[in-house]
This record gives C-alpha cells, sequence and structure tokens, in this order.
C-alpha cells in the first residue's frame, strides 16, 4: 500500500499537478514575453503579446495564491499523515521519513516568500503605465517555473518514499538537544541567549521600520524568522505544551493545542514577508514604505509567543 | 482636446497582408468643438474613433486625448480613461437585449466603486432629462428605436466624460428621429462637451452647431 | 469584492440559464457521487474506531506456516511475567458459517464468571443471569444474530453443525444491543467450553491471548518482548490496527478519488472543447470593453459567473451526497468498504461531517472547474474593444 493513495495528499497531487500543467502551457508564452515584450513597440506581435501578458499574469496570479493557500494545506496533509505512518506522533516525524523530507518543506517555505515577492512585483507593475518590471516579472516566472518543477519533484519522491510500514522517529528525538546534528547544536544555544538575540531583532525591526531605513528593516527581518523558528522550537513550544522536554515547532499545529500553530506561523510568516516586501516595494519605485501591516503582523506574533510563558507564570508561579 | 500627431494603423492580414486603415493622420480638435468626420464606410473613420477612444493602438504616430498620450497605454489605464473621459454612441445603440434600459445606462460603472443606487440615481435622472421616463424597466430588445436610441446616448453620458464620440449615429434612425438626435446634440455642445461625429449623412455637414467638417477618404484626410 | 459585478455576474448567469444550469447539474451529480463515498468511508471509519477503542493494548497470534493457528493456553503465565503487564488472557473465538442465510457468525467463548477481556462484552452479559443457565448449552446474541435467527424461523434455539457433521441444540438465552453495530451485531456470545467444541479448539489451546498494558507509552517495548519471548508468533498493538485501518480507509477512499479525478477531468476536457462562446456573449464583452470595462474587470466576471456556478453546484452535491449516505443510507456504496464483516447487518450508518472532508471535497472538484475556465475567460476578455464598430 503506498502512501500516494491518501485522499489527501492525492487531492495535494491533483492541484500541484494542474498547477504544473498550467504552467507548462504558459511557458512558451513566458518565454516570448521575457524576450519580446516592449510596452514602447507598436507592432502587431506586440499587441499580441500584450494580450498574452494579461493571460499570463492572471493566470500566474491566481496560481501562486493557489500555491501559497495550498502550502497550509500540505502542512495538514502532513499532520494527518502522522496517524499512518508508523511511529510519528505529528507532522516532524512525517516530514523526515525521507532524508529529502525537511527540504522539500524548507523549499515550500522559501517557495512562499517567492510567490509573494512575485506578486508584489506584478502588482507594482501594472500600477504603472509604463509596465516597467513587465520583462523582469517574466523572467522572474521562468525562474519560478522551474522552481515549481523541482518542488513536484521533490513532492513525489517525498510521497513515493513514503511507507506506513517504516518506524520514524517522533518529534522527542527530533528536536532534542542530545541529537548530533546541525540542528541539535542551534537548539543546545542557552536560552536566555536566544531570547535576547529574538526580542532585540524585534526592537531592531520596529525602530529601523520607524525611521524608514527599509534596507535595515528587510535585513533584519530575514535575520528574525529563522530566530524565530528556533525560539518557537526551544521555548515557546515548551510553554504551549506545559512539559519542559516537548521541543516540537509541529505538535502547535494539532487539535490539542487549538491549532494554533497555524495562527502563530500565519503572523509570523505573513508578518516577515509583509515587512521584506514592503521594502522590496520601497526599493523598485522609490515611494515611502508601507511597514505598518507587517509591524501589527509581527507584533501580534511577539505578544502571542509570549503570552504563554506569561501566562504559564501567572497561573503557576513558576518558569519551566 | 484631441490631437493626433503623424497618426498610422494599420490592420494584420492573414498571412502577409495587411490593409491600412489609416495613413499619417494629424488633426488637432478644441475643447468643446463639435467635429463632424466626413467619409463613405470604409475611409477610416472609424478607426480614428477608436483611436481617439484608445481602444486601439496606433501603428505610429501619437494620439494626445484631454493632455494624456493614450497611444501606448496599457489596457488597465486605457480602459479607465475610456470610461473617464469618453462617450461612445454607436450606429447600431449596441445595447444589450436582454438588460432593461436603466441597466443599460449603469453597465459602464458596474466595476467601480460607486454603490449601486447611486448609479441608478445618475442613470435615471439622464434618461429623465432625455425625456424617457416610462419603461425604464423595460428590456432594451421591447424599447422603440426612439427609446432605445436615448438609452444609448444615455449610457454615453452616464460617466460625465468630456469627449462623445458617434460612430455614424443616425444611420438606422428615420427622419424624425434623426432631427431629435440633432436636438440632442445641442444640449450636448451647449454643457461644455467636445462632441466628434463620424458620419456619412449629409444633413450634418451644413448643421448650425457644427464648427468643422474634415473629410477623410482612403484612410488621408482630404 | 464589488458587489455590483456580484449582481451582475448572478444576471449574467441567468440570462445563459439553459447552459450553466446543465453544467451545474452534471457537476453537483460528480460532487455528490465523490461525497458520498468519502462520507461513506469517513463514516465506517468512526465505526471502526469506536470497535478499536475497546479492543486490548496487545493481540498475540499464532503462526503457522505462515497462517494463523491455534495458540497455547499456558503461554499466558510466561507473558504475565513481563514487567508492565496487567494481564493476559487466552481467547478462544471464531466465524461460524451459516448457510442457509449465507452470512458469518462471530463465536465468542466466555468464562461467565470472570470479567471479559472486553469492556463491551462485560456491558452486554451485565443483566444476564447465569444461575439459571448453569450446566445448559446456551448463547446470548447480537442484534443481527437475532435477525437472521428469526428469519430463517429460530426462535428459542439454534442447531449448529460441528465440524465432524453432527448437530449441536444450543439454546437463545438473550441478545444484547451494543455500542457499534458493525462489529457486535454479528456477535455470539458462549460458555468457552461449548465454543471450543463448535470451534474444534482442544483444552489448552486458544485461538489468541489478549494483553493489556497499564502504561501505554509501554506497549510497544511489552509487544517487542513477547515476540522475542515466542519468535513463532505475531504481535498486534491497537496503534497498528488503527493505523493500518486508517490506511485501508485512506487507500479504497484515494483509488475512488484517483478514478473519480480521471473522469471529472475527462468531462472537463470535453467541456473546455465544447465550450465556445456563443456570438451573443461574444458581442456582449465586446460592448463592456468599448464602455471601459478592463480586461481584467471582465475575466473578473468570467471567472465570478463560473465560480458561483461550481460552487452552488458544490453545495448541491454536497446535499445530495448527505441525504444519499444518511438518509438512503448510501446504497451501493457501502460495498465498496466492507473487507471486515461478512455479515450485513442491518446498521446506521453514524452521521459524522468533518469540515476538513469537506474542504477536501472541494478542492478535489472546484480547481479543477475553474482551471477549465480560465482560459474561455482569457479568450473573452481579450476581445478588441474596437470590434463592435467594425
Amino acid at each position: 500500500m503506498s502512501a500516494f493513495l491518501t485522499p489527501d495528499t492525492l487531492v495535494l497531487l491533483l492541484i500541484e499537478g494542474l498547477l504544473l500543467a498550467l504552467m507548462a502551457v504558459l511557458l512558451p508564452s513566458l518565454w516570448r514575453l521575457a524576450r519580446r515584450f516592449d510596452i514602447g513597440r507598436t507592432t502587431p506581435e506586440q499587441y499580441a503579446l500584450e494580450k498574452r501578458a494579461y493571460l499570463a499574469g492572471t493566470l500566474l496570479r491566481f496560481m501562486l495564491w493557489v500555491k501559497i493557500a495550498l502550502f497550509v494545506y500540505f502542512v495538514y496533509a502532513l499532520d494527518h499523515l502522522s496517524g499512518v505512518i508508523t511511529g510519528a506522533m505529528c507532522a516532524a516525524g512525517v516530514i523526515n521519513a525521507w532524508d529529502y523530507g525537511p527540504l522539500l518543506l524548507g523549499w515550500k517555505l522559501a517557495g512562499l516568500y517567492l510567490f509573494g515577492s512575485w506578486l508584489v512585483l506584478h502588482r507594482l507593475d501594472l500600477s504603472r503605465e509604463n509596465l516597467p518590471f513587465s520583462r523582469l516579472k517574466f523572467r522572474l516566472a521562468l525562474g519560478l517555473a522551474a522552481f515549481m518543477g523541482v518542488e513536484f519533484a521533490l513532492l513525489i519522491g517525498y510521497l513515493d518514499a513514503l511507507d506506513p510500514a517504516t518506524i520514524v522517529s517522533c518529534c522527542g528525538t527530533l528536536f532534542s538537544t542530545a541529537n548530533v546534528s546541525a540542528l541539535g547544536t542551534l537548539l543546545a544555544i542557552p536560552k536566555a541567549w536566544l531570547l535576547g538575540v529574538f526580542y532585540a531583532l524585534f526592537a531592531l525591526i520596529v525602530a529601523s521600520a520607524l525611521l524608514r531605513r527599509s534596507g535595515l528593516a528587510a535585513l533584519f527581518s530575514l535575520l528574525f524568522l529563522p530566530v524565530a523558528l528556533l525560539a518557537i522550537i526551544s521555548f515557546f513550544s515548551t510553554y504551549v505544551y506545559e512539559l519542559p522536554t516537548h521541543t516540537c515547532p509541529f505538535c502547535l499545529l494539532q487539535k490539542e493545542y487549538g491549532y494554533m500553530g497555524y495562527l502563530l506561523y500565519f503572523l509570523l510568516f505573513a508578518g516577515t514577508f509583509s515587512l521584506l516586501s514592503a521594502a522590496l516595494a520601497a526599493k523598485l519605485v522609490q515611494e515611502k514604505a508601507r511597514f505598518a501591516l507587517g509591524l501589527w503582523l509581527l507584533g501580534g506574533f511577539v505578544a502571542l509567543a509570549t503570552w504563554y510563558p506569561v501566562g504559564f507564570y501567572l497561573k503557576n508561579g513558576v518558569f519551566l | 482636446m484631441i490631437r493626433l500627431t503623424n497618426v498610422s494603423k494599420i490592420y494584420p492580414l492573414s498571412g502577409a497582408d495587411s490593409v491600412t486603415a489609416l495613413e499619417n493622420v494629424s488633426l488637432s480638435i478644441r475643447e468643446g468643438e463639435l467635429v463632424v468626420l466626413k467619409g463613405i464606410s470604409g475611409s477610416g473613420k472609424s478607426t480614428l474613433l477608436a483611436l481617439i477612444a484608445a481602444m486601439t493602438k496606433p501603428t505610429s504616430g501619437d494620439v494626445v486625448v484631454a493632455g494624456r498620450s493614450v497611444a501606448k497605454l496599457p489596457d488597465r489605464f486605457a480602459s479607465d480613461f475610456r470610461r473617464n473621459t469618453i462617450g461612445m454612441i454607436f450606429q447600431k445603440f449596441n445595447l444589450l437585449g436582454d438588460l432593461s434600459a436603466i441597466d443599460n445606462v449603469t453597465l459602464p460603472l458596474i466595476p467601480t466603486h460607486e454603490s449601486a443606487s447611486d448609479i441608478k440615481e445618475r442613470a435615471y435622472r439622464i434618461l429623465k432629462s432625455l425625456g424617457v421616463k416610462k419603461r425604464l424597466g423595460s428590456l432594451a430588445k421591447h424599447l422603440s428605436g426612439g427609446e432605445q436610441q436615448r438609452v444609448a446616448i444615455a449610457r454615453a453620458l452616464v460617466g460625465d466624460p468630456a469627449i462623445i464620440l458617434a460612430d455614424e449615429p443616425t444611420a438606422s434612425l428615420d427622419r424624425k428621429l434623426t432631427l431629435d438626435f440633432v436636438e440632442m446634440l445641442k444640449t450636448m455642445k451647449q454643457s461644455g462637451k467636445t462632441i466628434v461625429i463620424a458620419t456619412h449623412d449629409p444633413l450634418f455637414f451644413d448643421l448650425g452647431i457644427v464648427d468643422r467638417v474634415i473629410e477623410i477618404d482612403g484612410g488621408r484626410l482630404a | 469584492m464589488n458587489p455590483k459585478l456580484l449582481t451582475f455576474a448572478l444576471e449574467a448567469i441567468g440570462r445563459r440559464g439553459g447552459k450553466n444550469a446543465a453544467v451545474g447539474i452534471i457537476f453537483a451529480l460528480l460532487v455528490a457521487l465523490l461525497a458520498s463515498v468519502l462520507l461513506t468511508s469517513r463514516s465506517l471509519q468512526s465505526e471502526v474506531e469506536k470497535t478499536l477503542s475497546a479492543l486490548p493494548d496487545i493481540t498475540v497470534q499464532k503462526l503457522q506456516g505462515g497462517r494463523q493457528g491455534l495458540i497455547e493456553s499456558d503461554r499466558v503465565y510466561a507473558i504475565e511475567t513481563i514487567p508492565g503487564v496487567t494481564w493476559a488472557r487466552e481467547r478462544v473465538w471464531g466465524y461460524y458459517y451459516f448457510q442457509n442465510a449465507g452470512v458469518n457468525f462471530t463465536l465468542v467463548g466466555l468464562d461467565f464468571f470472570l470479567p471479559a477481556y472486553e469492556e463491551s462484552l462485560n456491558a452486554a452479559i451485565r443483566n444476564f443471569d447465569i444461575a439459571t443457565w448453569m450446566d445448559r448449552d446456551f448463547m446470548i446474541v447480537g442484534e443481527g444474530v437475532e435477525r437472521t435467527l428469526h428469519a430463517n424461523y429460530y426462535k428459542e434455539y439454534f442447531n449448529f453443525i460441528l465440524p465432524d457433521g453432527a448437530m449441536k441444540k444450543v439454546e437463545l438465552a438473550g441478545t444484547f444491543a451494543a455500542g457499534t453495530a458493525l462489529q457486535s451485531s454479528d456477535t455470539i456470545l458462549l460458555p468457552v467450553t461449548l465454543a471450543r467444541t463448535l470451534l474444534n479448539a482442544p483444552e489448552g489451546l486458544a485461538t489468541d491471548i489478549t494483553v493489556a498494558v497499564a502504561n501505554p507509552e509501554e506497549v510497544a517495548m511489552v509487544a517487542t518482548k513477547i515476540s522475542r519471548l515466542y519468535p513463532d508468533t505475531r504481535v498486534i498493538t491497537k496503534t497498528d490496527l488503527a493505523g493500518s485501518y486508517q490506511n485501508l480507509f485512506d487507500y479504497k477512499g484515494g483509488l475512488f478519488l484517483s478514478l473519480f479525478i480521471t473522469a471529472l477531468a475527462s468531462f472537463f476536457i470535453l467541456l473546455l472543447d465544447k465550450s465556445g462562446m456563443g456570438l451573443a456573449e461574444r458581442r456582449e464583452i465586446g460592448i463592456l470593453r468599448a464602455l471601459g470595462w478592463r480586461m481584467e474587470e471582465v475575466i473578473r466576471l468570467k471567472l465570478l459567473e463560473s465560480g458561483i456556478v461550481a460552487f452552488t453546484a458544490y453545495l448541491l452535491g454536497i446535499f445530495i451526497a448527505l441525504g444519499y449516505v444518511f438518509m438512503l443510507q448510501a446504497p451501493g456504496i457501502v460495498a465498496l468498504f466492507e473487507g471486515y464483516s461478512v455479515l450485513k447487518p442491518a446498521f446506521e450508518l453514524p452521521v459524522v461531517i468533518d469540515l476538513s472532508l469537506l474542504g477536501l471535497i472541494f478542492l478535489a472538484t472546484v480547481p479543477l472547474y475553474m482551471a477549465a475556465v480560465i482560459f474561455p475567460a482569457w479568450r473573452a476578455a481579450t476581445i478588441d474593444a474596437d470590434e463592435v464598430m467594425r
């Protein structure tokens, strides 16, 4: 019995496959647009290309939004698979059932930022009369097509490697500091240090955003992302589980914890992305960066994460 | 208000063939002017209107309307320009037969952010000023020729455009309705609109309110 | 979302009512088909899960030549010495084929004086007065069995045919209702010695051994120890079973889903092929473009129209499926999933509707629909604005 055949993974494959097929249909158009599109020309070819550009733009916008939404479904499906895969208690074990599983997850996560950036570029392009970024955006779209191709191959490889019969590790071993791996080393960083960096970076992001230093805001946001993930794993999650030894970024997604992981990660990813894209937009079109939304989202993330240890302290009078 | 500079328009046909609809046309129309484009069908006057309305783009040359070059606008801007600046009246009215009179008038404003009741109100006011007071809810296909014409004019005016373009507006009207149309033209001119009428109806060539007649033949100005 | 555009889209759907209704109804029926299968599967799954939760932590079976054989009863004592084990008990049970009705009964031997290994069985015999029936051949049956027996005119007793061909008369002492109809409806409870006779299981041998473990965390470790102690056994934990059942349902549901998707995709390719825009629709879009509608607004309108049709059809399909599965009891579909019970008990499918399942059905159908309409929408939107003047 192959894991391919669960309804969840099939739907995932169906939609990913559908998107890839649409991308394949678009490829020749994208290729021509990337090479030939020139709003300054008035040839029949250019008029035809302008229509193509609308198709490509509309389709890509539709597809990339679906891709972003699909990420949530992917995470949900992983979590659901933990019921089938022996030994897996949550998505952590499922994603580690294949050596390249973590790569697939990282790839998909990177995809969120890439797709989002492309959508921002597309919006900026269409908002100017001279469509200044059209060639650029279609060239980048060719890159996205390759990116999606690799992602699909990884997904196939991953689902193929999933075997309900093999026993995988649960999050208890994967995220333990005793784990001899890069992650294990990182998790061994003293919590006080980690938290110091976490809150300091957040303060730096707020400061640079308020001072309108978009470059700095983007840099700190980029740094904040991995630090925040580490802080969730080794510190904040233990307060969600109320168990000092339970350090896992995936169990948060489960029903026992009110699915709060979805909210927490949404705030983190949307917040950092919003800041990055605001900085990017400011750079591209020389306008004032719109940091407000990103700051609210990220502020919400920090507040939510902080609430768990504080709430625990208020309830029990001690920290874990 | 409208200025064309060395405008040519070549439509590609199948294969290597092409047809030149306009060739090296330059012309200028002032604000508030009522201009008649005179020419037989196929002379290029419809293409000229389409260029002014940014419905199509010139093969070469520049088109400046209301202070703005519309020759190379991407669709989003061209469409917005058309919705906000141009009112079009077509030869066959081009109403949607299955929509009511009032719904035909509000058609251009549906994608805008104005509220449904606001645009209905505006459409109603304009229809009333054109003398259509009854049968506003009737389907357009059940209206008489005269009523259809008024609905088409109301639709051109609903966005309060600075420029009215009319393509053979009286070709399918009888004598009486044609004269009604001339009356409505007068009102439009009085309200300061720039008007361009493409027609080969001789009635317009020596009409008092017409400021200028431009003759077009074989894609060139005569 | 622009409310005027929404209203306009709704009216436009109405204006082309026939075409939209035809596509919508076909789509709704396809959604209903898929939803019926998946809802049935989920409902059966919850029934099985309820059954599983009552099972012992570990079941030990003896393998002989790769097949299950009878296990020595005295292994119970060795297993009970393993640390962490609360108790271990032998079980005598098996199937009896009742030829007249063409069904299998599950015979379960019980020692009526000891608490049974399964809580549901204790519940079944709680109100049973064993004193009256002492030293008689009697049985207590599930409701499904009672129905079958009555249909075959057995009211007070039943004649079992022994392995050697002789008849064995067993009196019907009572019936029990069980929490999960699927598993217990076909069950017959008997004194263990009688069960041994009917199943031809000699004293000292049992069908299998069940083991209770106090701490769930230790189940896996105990299971490993048992299989080391007795290499000729197969040791099954409750978690294994739960996993393999989810697997079975996922597999069958998945198998169906993949067939279904193929069918749906071909339907849309057909639709894509045939759904050229009518002349009237083309003219309509040309007019909108001439009046200043942007291409993206026309695409939005067209996608909105399709989206409304698809979503309405999706909801309709779900309602049809709900009615079919939970009111009509899914005729024809239950059979697809019946691999675990040959007896076909007349049980009610428990109503289980979870949102993730509805979401899954949505994702499996609506995006295909939308992908099929996006190209016609684009072709419509790129009609030249000056086309209506030519």
